[in-house]
This record gives C-alpha cells, sequence and structure tokens, in this order.
C-alpha cells in the first residue's frame, strides 16, 4: 500500500466521500480512511436526500461537479416537489433513497476512481510534520499526507443512549473514534457536545399501510443531476406514508419523563431544536397531542421502515409501546431502537471559508464533526473542503462561495462567523437571497465556481451550453413584443393571459400576476417555433417573474444596510471600554471584517452594533 | 460626528453656563479609576461610598477652588454607563469655568461635545434611541403635552410598546418562515392560521398605533385659536370677549404674523394662542382674496376654527371659498335683531362643514360682546359633548331646533375647546416626527399588506414584503438605525444633557 497522499481524508460519509470524489477529480493522490464496520456515504438516519432548502445545496454539490445528486437520482424511490404550492423560489426537491443502493452507487463512483485510495481503518492519532501530517492508523501503519480533510460525522467520542443503557460508538453497531483532542490535542471543540436522534426502525410486514394517507412519488419531480433526463427514474417507485401521534402516545412519553436520556441529565448534549425528538415534543408543547408521523421505506429490498417524526432515546420496552399507539402501527414490531448518540463538535469560529482550521494549515474540516446536521449540509462542506484541499495542493487560489448565491456558501459563512450553540442546519429562511438563489437557476449561480476549478468535462461544456441558451432566450423575451392588434388581443383571451390594451413585451406577459410564468414561456416559445431546453425555459421564466421582486428586495435592504459591508477592525473595536467583556470575548473569536458579519454574531449587543456604527460614520 | 470615535474622558457643566446661579453642576464621565482623580479633592477618594453625597473641597496643587458637593455613579449604574462624577460647584460662572479648566488642562478631560454623555448612553444601552428622543423632548418641551410625552417615552412606555410592535413582527415572521421552511412538519393549514392571527395582532398594533399619529400634532403642541368671518361678522368682540378673562401673562409671541391680531389666552392650564383674521380684511376685494389666502393657510393648521357669519351682511361667494375647511363652530351673529330668520333661510350654508352650530345675539357692550346665544350640537348638549368628533355637513338653510342651551358664550366657548384638547390629547398623541412618520410608513406597508397577501400565493414573496416591512421597525425600535438619524438627533441637544 502506497503511504503517502496528496489530500487524505478522515472519514466516509456524505462530507467524506464528496471531498474524496472531487479531489480525485483533480488528479491527486487521494487516500480515504474509513472505519472499518461502516459503509461509505450511508444513510444511518432519514433514508432521504433534499428537502426545502437542501434541494438547492444537492443541485449545488452537482453543479460544482459533486456526486450526491446522482448518487440520489440513481437510488430514488420516491421523488416530490416540497412547496409546490408556495412560488418558485421555496420549491425544492426530496428523493426518498433506497439506503442499500445508495451506498452501493456510492461505493461504485468511488472505487471507480483510479487516483482514489480506500482504506478501511480506524484512527488513532494525527500529527503534525514538517510536510503535513502523519496519520497512525489502528493497523499500526503510519500515513502520510500533506493535506487532511476531517469528516469523522458522530464519531468523535461518540456515546450512544437508549433509555438507561449506553454504549460507545458512532452510530449503531458502529465503533467510535477516539475524541477529537486525542486525535490533535492543539484542536478547539465547542464546550458543549451536541446530540441528535434517530426513531426505531420498524418491520415492514406489521405494519398496516391501509389506514394511512399514502404520498405517492412525483413523476414531475425533476431529478437533481444535471446531466440525466429530467424525469426520468432507474428505480422501481413507491409510496410513503402519513400518520399521526395521539394524545395516548402522548401521556406514555410524559408519564416517563424520567427515564428519559434527554430530560433526566444523562445526555448533556445540545440537541437540534428544529429536528426534536418525541421526547422534546411532548414535553415543550404539553398542550399539542397530534403530531405528523411520516412512515418511509428504507430500502426496496430491506425490512426496515423509518417513522420520521418520533426520533427517541427512551428505553426500549417505551419505545415499543409508545409506537403501538400509533394509528397503522398497532401491530408494530421494532427491528432497531431509536437511539441518541452525543459527539465531538470542532469549533468552527476556527475555520476559514475554505473549511481549513486557520492555525493549522493544511488539515480541513467538514460534515457534522462542524456541528451542522444533515447528509446534504454534510455534502456541500465536503465538495468545498475537498475543491480547496486541491486547489491548496496545487497552489491555486482558493473557492470562497458568496452567501448571495448559493446555499452552500450561506451555510459556510454561518458556521465560520460563529459559534454553534446547536447543530446547525440550513433553512431557506438563512439566506437574505432566497428569491435568487433557487432551484431552477442553479447553473446560472454555481457555472462560476464550477470554472474556477479549471475542469474540463461534459458537465463544463453542458454548463456553458445551458448559459448560452438563457442569454439567447432572455434577449428573445425582452424583444418579442405584442401589438395591441385584434390578432394579439384574440390570442390573450383564448390563453387566459388578460386584457391586451398597449403594446407589452413577452417579458412584460411573464410578470403579470396570477400566470405561470413557465407554462405560458413553453406555450409562447412553441408558437414561435423556438425550440429551447424545456429547463432553460423554466429558469428565464421564472427569472423574468422575480426580476422585480428581487430588485426590491436589493433595493431596500441596500438602504438599511449599506452599511453592512464597511470594513471593520475588529482588533481596535476591542481595544474600546465600551464594549462588554462578553461582546469582546464574541468579537475576538470570529474576527468580523465587515458590519455585517458583526451584526451576524450571536449575541452581539444592539449598543456594540451602535457603538460600532457610530465609529464608521 | 467626530466624537463618536473618541472614547476619552468628558466634562462639562451640565446646568447651563448663561449666568451665575446659586448652583451649578459638573459632570464627568468615561476615566478610568476615581483615585486617579485624587490630587483634585480633599476627601480621600478610597472612601467614597458609590450613589451617595460627599464634600470636599477641590483643589489645584495646594490651593483650594471651592467647596463642593460630589457623587460618584460607577461604570454601569450611570447615566452614560461609564464611570461618571456630577460635582455640586457654587454657581458663579468664573468659578465653574476654573474648575472646567482644572480637569481640561490637567486631568485629561475635554469639554463634551453637544449631545455627548447621552450617545455614550446610548452608544453601552442605558438609553434606547427612541428613549433619547424622549429625553429630547423633555429637555426642549415647549409644551405641557411634550413635556409629558418625553417623560413616557424616557420612562419606556411608547418603547415598551414598540418593542411589542417589534415582537408581534418577529412572529408575523416566524409565520411565514414556517410556512416555508417547516410546513411539512407544521401542516399546511395551520401555517396559514399561524400567519394570519399574527399579522392580525401585528396589524391591530400598528394601527392603534397610528392612531395615535393622526391629527395635526402641531396644533396640540401650539394650540391656536383661529376667527374668521366678514367684516362686522363680530370677531373682533368675540375675540375681545375671549381675551377678556384670559389673558396670557405672556403677551409677546413670536413668529406671529403681522397680518394678524394675535394675543395668547390661558384657558385651564394651556396657552392658546387666539388668532382675529381680522388684520388682513379691507374692503378692497384683492386685498381681501389676498386676506383669504392667508387665512385659509392659518386655518390649515389652526386647533381651533370658529367661523362667524352675519347673516345681514353675507356674502355667498366668501363662504363658498370655505368648502375645504372643517370649522369647530360655525357661530351666527346678530340673532336679536328683527328679520334675523328670513335673512338667515336666505344664505347657501351647504358648502360649510362644521361640528357646531351656535346662534348668539349681538350686543355691544363696553368689552364688546355677542351674546346671549343658543347652541346646537350634532351629538346632543353641547356640554356633554364627549366626542369622537365627527364633521356634520349643514346643507340647506338652517332649520331651527330645539335650543339645547342658553347663555354666555364664553364658557361655553372654552369649555368645548379644553374638551377638544381634552379628546386629543387623552388619545396620548406620538409627538415625535421621526415616531410619526415612520409609525405611517409601517402602517401604510401594512395596510397594503392587508390588502395583498390573500392574493400572494407566492410565498417567498410574501417573505420578502414582510423583510421589507421589517426594515422600518427596526428603524423605529432603534436597533440599528441609518447614521442621518443619529447625527440628526444628536444635533439636538446641548452641551452637558
Amino acid at each position: 500500500m502506497n503511504n503517502s497522499f496528496d489530500i487524505l481524508i478522515i472519514g466516509g460519509g456524505h462530507a467524506g466521500s464528496e471531498a474524496a470524489w472531487i479531489s480525485s477529480q483533480f488528479n491527486l493522490r487521494v487516500g480515504l480512511i474509513s472505519g472499518p464496520g461502516a459503509s461509505l456515504a450511508s444513510t444511518p438516519c432519514n433514508p432521504a436526500i433534499g428537502g426545502v432548502g437542501k434541494g438547492q445545496v444537492v443541485r449545488e454539490i452537482d453543479a460544482l461537479g459533486g456526486m450526491m445528486g446522482v448518487v440520489a437520482d440513481k437510488a430514488g424511490i420516491q421523488f416530490r416537489t416540497l412547496n409546490e404550492s408556495k412560488g418558485f423560489a421555496v420549491q425544492s426537491t426530496r428523493v426518498q433513497v433506497d439506503k442499500e443502493l445508495y451506498t452501493q452507487y456510492a461505493e461504485e463512483l468511488l472505487i471507480g476512481c483510479t487516483n482514489l485510495t480506500i482504506i478501511r481503518e480506524m484512527v488513532i492519532s494525527v500529527k503534525r510534520t514538517a510536510l503535513g501530517f502523519d496519520i497512525l492508523s489502528s493497523g499500526g501503519t503510519t500515513i502520510s499526507s500533506s493535506r487532511v480533510i476531517i469528516t469523522t460525522g458522530t464519531f468523535l467520542a461518540g456515546n450512544l443512549h437508549t433509555g438507561e443503557e449506553q454504549t460507545l460508538g458512532g452510530r449503531v453497531d458502529c465503533e467510535r473514534s477516539v475524541g477529537l483532542n486525542d486525535l490533535l490535542s492543539e484542536i478547539k471543540t465547542l464546550p458543549n457536545r451536541f446530540k441528535t436522534g434517530t426513531p426505531p426502525r420498524i418491520d415492514k410486514k406489521t405494519i398496516n399501510f391501509s389506514v394511512m394517507d399514502p404520498q405517492d412519488s412525483d413523476d414531475s419531480t425533476r431529478n437533481f443531476h444535471s446531466l440525466s433526463h429530467s424525469f426520468s427514474r432507474t428505480t422501481r417507485q413507491v409510496s410513503c406514508y402519513l400518520t399521526r401521534t395521539n394524545s395516548e402516545t402522548l401521556s406514555i412519553i410524559r408519564a416517563n419523563k424520567e427515564r428519559s436520556p434527554i430530560f433526566n441529565g444523562q445526555i448533556k448534549g445540545v440537541g437540534p431544536r428544529y429536528c426534536p425528538s418525541i421526547e422534546d415534543k411532548a414535553f415543550r408543547y404539553t398542550e399539542k397531542d397530534v403530531h405528523h408521523v411520516f412512515i418511509e421505506p428504507e430500502g426496496l429490498n430491506l425490512e426496515t421502515i423509518y417513522p420520521n417524526g418520533v426520533s427517541t432515546s427512551l428505553p426500549k420496552e417505551i419505545q415499543q409501546t409508545f409506537i403501538r399507539t400509533i394509528r397503522g402501527l398497532e401491530k408494530a414490531e421494532i427491528l432497531v431502537h431509536g437511539y441518541a448518540v452525543e459527539y465531538d463538535v470542532v469549533d468552527t469560529s476556527e475555520l476559514s471559508r475554505q473549511m481549513e482550521y486557520e492555525n493549522i494549515p493544511g488539515l480541513y474540516f467538514a460534515g457534522q464533526v462542524c456541528g451542522t446536521s444533515g447528509y446534504e449540509e454534510a455534502a456541500g462542506q465536503g465538495i468545498i473542503a475537498g475543491i480547496n484541499a486541491s486547489l491548496s495542493f496545487l497552489g491555486r487560489e482558493p473557492l470562497i462561495l458568496d452567501r448571495n448565491d448559493s446555499y452552500i456558501g450561506v451555510m459556510i459563512e454561518d458556521l465560520v462567523s460563529n459559534k454553534r450553540d446547536e447543530p446547525y442546519r440550513l433553512f431557506t429562511a438563512r439566506s437574505e437571497n432566497r428569491l435568487y438563489v433557487r432551484e431552477d437557476n442553479t447553473i446560472l449561480r454555481m457555472n462560476k465556481y464550477r470554472k474556477h476549478l479549471g475542469l474540463t468535462t461534459k458537465l463544463d461544456f453542458f454548463q456553458e451550453s445551458i448559459l448560452e441558451e438563457v442569454e439567447i432566450l432572455e434577449k428573445l423575451i425582452d424583444s418579442t413584443m405584442f401589438y395591441a392588434v385584434e390578432e394579439n388581443k384574440q390570442h390573450f383571451i383564448t390563453q387566459n393571459y388578460g386584457n391586451l390594451e398597449s403594446n407589452i413585451s413577452l417579458k412584460e406577459l411573464l410578470r403579470r400576476p396570477n400566470l405561470n410564468p413557465v407554462t405560458v414561456l413553453e406555450k409562447e416559445c412553441l408558437r414561435m417555433g423556438a425550440i429551447f431546453n424545456l429547463d432553460v425555459i423554466r429558469t428565464v421564466a421564472i427569472a423574468a417573474k422575480y426580476e422585480g421582486y428581487i430588485d426590491r428586495a436589493i433595493i431596500e435592504s441596500e438602504k438599511i444596510n449599506r452599511m453592512s459591508k464597511k470594513k471593520i477592525n475588529w482588533s481596535e473595536i476591542i481595544e474600546s471600554k465600551n464594549i462588554s467583556f462578553e461582546c469582546k470575548l464574541r468579537i475576538k473569536q470570529i474576527r468580523p471584517e465587515t458590519f455585517g458579519q458583526l451584526q451576524r454574531i450571536d449575541g452581539i449587543r444592539p449598543a456594540t452594533l451602535a457603538y460600532v456604527a457610530g465609529n464608521l460614520i | 460626528m467626530a466624537f463618536y470615535t473618541d472614547d476619552s474622558p468628558i466634562i462639562a457643566c451640565s446646568t447651563g453656563m448663561s449666568s451665575n446661579t446659586a448652583i451649578s453642576v459638573i459632570r464627568l464621565s468615561g476615566f478610568d479609576n476615581l483615585f486617579s482623580l485624587q490630587n483634585y479633592f480633599s476627601f480621600n477618594l478610597n472612601k467614597v461610598t458609590k450613589r451617595t453625597s460627599h464634600l470636599s473641597n477641590i483643589l489645584n496643587i495646594d490651593q483650594v477652588l471651592d467647596n463642593i458637593l460630589f457623587v460618584f455613579f460607577p461604570e454601569g449604574e450611570s447615566y452614560t454607563g461609564e464611570n461618571v462624577l456630577e460635582l455640586s460647584v457654587h454657581g458663579n460662572l468664573l468659578n465653574v469655568q476654573r474648575i472646567l479648566d482644572l480637569f481640561t488642562k490637567n486631568a485629561g478631560f475635554r469639554s463634551a461635545h453637544p449631545g455627548e454623555f447621552t450617545y455614550r448612553a446610548l452608544k453601552n444601552k442605558k438609553l434606547s434611541l427612541s428613549q433619547v428622543e424622549g429625553l429630547d423632548m423633555l429637555l426642549n418641551a415647549n409644551s405641557t403635552l411634550m413635556l409629558s410625552q418625553g417623560l413616557d417615552i424616557l420612562q419606556g412606555d411608547l418603547h415598551a410598546q414598540y418593542l411589542a410592535l417589534y415582537n408581534s413582527y418577529l412572529s408575523l415572521k416566524a409565520a411565514v418562515e414556517i410556512s416555508i421552511d417547516f410546513s411539512e412538519d407544521v401542516g399546511t393549514e395551520e401555517t396559514q392560521k399561524l400567519f394570519t392571527d399574527s399579522f392580525n395582532n401585528f396589524y391591530q398594533l400598528i394601527s392603534s398605533l397610528k392612531s395615535r399619529t393622526e391629527g395635526n400634532i402641531s396644533s396640540l403642541l401650539s394650540p391656536e385659536i383661529v376667527l374668521v368671518g366678514q367684516t362686522n361678522a363680530g370677531k373682533s368682540s368675540l375675540f375681545n370677549l375671549l381675551l377678556k378673562h384670559n389673558r396670557s401673562i405672556v403677551s409677546d409671541i413670536a413668529g406671529t404674523t403681522r397680518d394678524y391680531v394675535s394675543e395668547l389666552v390661558h384657558i385651564e392650564g394651556i396657552n392658546f394662542k387666539l388668532v382675529d383674521t381680522a388684520g388682513v380684511r379691507e374692503s378692497k376685494d384683492v386685498i381681501e382674496n389676498i386676506g383669504i389666502e392667508r387665512a385659509m393657510d392659518i386655518l390649515s393648521r389652526a386647533f381651533y376654527k370658529i367661523l362667524i357669519v352675519n347673516p345681514f351682511e353675507t356674502n355667498a361667494d366668501y363662504l363658498a371659498k370655505f368648502s375645504q375647511i372643517e370649522f369647530d363652530i360655525l357661530i351666527i351673529s346678530h340673532s336679536d335683531k328683527p328679520d334675523f330668520q328670513s335673512n338667515l333661510n336666505r344664505i347657501d350654508f351647504s358648502f360649510i362643514k362644521t361640528h357646531f352650530l351656535a346662534k348668539s345675539s349681538f350686543l355691544t357692550n363696553k368689552s364688546g360682546s355677542i351674546e346671549p346665544l343658543e347652541i346646537f350640537g350634532p351629538m346632543g348638549p353641547a356640554l356633554l359633548f364627549n366626542g369622537p368628533i365627527e364633521p356634520l355637513n349643514i346643507s340647506g338653510p338652517i332649520e331651527p331646533v330645539e335650543p339645547m342651551s342658553h347663555g354666555p358664550i364664553e364658557p361655553l366657548l372654552k369649555s368645548l375647546i379644553i374638551k377638544k384638547f381634552q379628546i386629543l390629547s387623552a388619545n396620548n398623541p406620538i409627538l415625535q416626527e421621526r415616531h410619526r412618520a415612520i409609525v405611517n410608513k409601517i402602517y401604510l406597508k401594512s395596510s397594503r399588506f392587508a390588502n395583498d397577501f390573500k392574493d400572494i400565493d407566492d410565498a417567498a414573496i410574501l417573505s420578502s414584503e414582510v423583510n421589507i416591512l421589517g426594515h422600518d421597525l427596526a428603524e423605529l425600535v432603534g436597533i440599528l438605525s441609518p447614521d442621518d438619524v443619529l447625527n440628526s438627533i444628536f444635533s439636538n441637544f446641548c452641551i452637558g444633557k
């Protein structure tokens, strides 16, 4: 075995796989070291890729040349467009995946990379050397690499909890790794460990699906991967089902508060508020007994069903009892019990926007170890860490994503400009530019970043051609006029476009309220005999619809936030005695460069902002 | 605004330097540590109890400059949030200047800029932006109404309402975000309800704030009672009558247009400016027209508008000119003359809007008086009038109705004027112009929004609109305001406040 790499990735989850995949595209010698028991790119929790905001991330990864979209499309067994009725900007794709197939396809892709070596061992320690890092593995070998990416997920000093039972491990049936500080003592971790949880898995045969609301796969949902046909499916499609908890379910949980590790003090880690366990729901929303439970198949050939919404770390017998109170689950048998896991998290305010640990050049972090939750968030960081480690190795300029044109950019800036106090998940609400950062225009948004990689593949030529088509169609809708003549008036009436009182351009027509711009543009292109890629038509139509709103939002926020781009000198600010000690500490940790970054730091007092604002005048 | 960048210790005389007084208060803020000032005090500063008065000599080397009382407010417990010393010194201007010089020349202090103490209080979150404006109002008030509102904002009442509005806005924003990011978790119907409920709550709060910005506020700050009417209608008589018992001690009124005869009258603790537009009236038509324009101008900002009509000498064109004005009372004089009713019926009052109508006799006596009178109100007897003030449109000839009240005109008018003032100020109007402007801006946007949001099926657009609303709100609550707001606020302050 070759014991020296250009890039070495520790951890083979979504972040690690993505980092390894993209690094191998640069023709570097890449190593991926992953624990012997754990499958690569596995989906140990919810067997789904995408979701609101996350669907955008998967497409961004895809446009950068990542693997997640490719694998999710192939392993997808139920496709849906979320928020379909809520407007184009917030529509997101979510795909339920067959978890066996997902891992299988991901492993096939990675194994297919001839310059990527996969090492199935645990890492004992990481040592800094003159040339980079020496990694000591459980097999006793020393592996050296000048760039190391740590993507260990929940495995660092992982503790599993199911009721009173506590086991050491990174996830069920998986050995944990040593703590982050045992790995490399110089690394700063967050003082509070994080916690996440997963629901029990139920035997498919014991579920009465007939009393639940089915949710079928949607044929009109687009695949993630841009080079695939938009609507092709490679795997048999199945349905998910919706059922609900009731007062009986919740009263069982409430009666067992003292046996719940999150409420009796056994678990000290901080869990995500946006993804509460059923215990959290029971005790935090005492007046509410009915919660959605989505019944999701984990795979076409798997017997396990994932009941989404009842993540729990209660003792096994209580899990069994409360599960059986749910409609359709009266006879349910649990195959794998739910559990919570506590793990070490790196202090991301020590990272740069390239995901590099600032005080240890060449060391990168990505994924759940950075305090995020979600496969997509992990993969998004993984690809950026992989790209930047590779660019750095090649001596090229780093790739930094702007928060104004990508969700990955939003996420990374949020991570590195703050100390997280709970697991971080992307929401569309985290973006200030939601009307622009959409799924439909991902290629337009991401092409400049993809170009930065300097690769020339089919993807690059495809993106160029899409960009050209978009440019042509944009000119066309601007220059195509409907003159207010009888023929056009009649056309408007038959098509339900409304009245045509004076000449308007096709673009103006697309902006009319209550019209679906996409179907209008499709019809008009057809009428003109103009053949365009349907995705191009979609992008251009939606862009035309939102243009005015986006401009208005930008103007309004510029008016108020014109200061947010002003540069500040944090080292000078913390010298002032008009700022509280606590704020000084935060500023020192985060080192904000602009007023906007200062504003986004949690716990910065208005007085501090007013003070700094005053100094900027 | 250079002082924003400078945290050095500052000093100023907080009680003004315009004349010799018994006591002057000198305020020092922003020094690192009290003991560093020991050289200037005979009192052992190690023994100082915070927020307690101590007697000491002020020393310049060995020379005793003054015998003073001082109070020490430590960092975090002072007005500015910094270490503060307040010295009560003898108020001879030379003495005060000598003590100021002592600290500026020897102890590293510099003279405070106008508003600088308050700016530091804002910086250190001892005051909110709104509270600073309240303080400004309190210190610069020229009416009792401003005085009480200044205190109200300063003590946090109005500010608390702004915060309630802001919190309500946050729930509204949260509701939109939930509908986008969590509608699967929460359910579509519930997110819809959440949004509607939170919007209604927000709209209610902003509407109630908006109602506090209605009406002509300047008319409350320096209320004017304006008399209009043609020659010989009885304006001057009424003017003299109202003036007779109520002439204010203050007789010189700044800014009075020379064209008008005006005097300050004092009614139940409130100073009104009584204006007789007689001064602009001339018999020549041209001049009368100019006079009417000026009368219109003064009417537009008047607090109480009185139109007096003499039915024997009324020009229909003249009355028609007032069709845009809402009068508070229309007084028809000379009701004791024979043929009054037939002359009255001759006049077309259809242009005139008024809240009350009074018929008065015209009996000239030594003081010039029109009384007694009959008064008619749209909402029952005038004396029981308790609003709301709705305009009454008189159309056609005035039908004599059951007289509701008889008696001398002066106490009746006075009680009507006071009632109106009480009703308008009971609504607790927001006086600060910046606040009024923002509250109105938010209200307008929200009402547009109230009309539109049912039609907006695009949650992302909805959210973008809600965000835009939020920018104005942050401006009101003063969390982060555009820099020019700070500039204008602080330019209104005097040294040492």
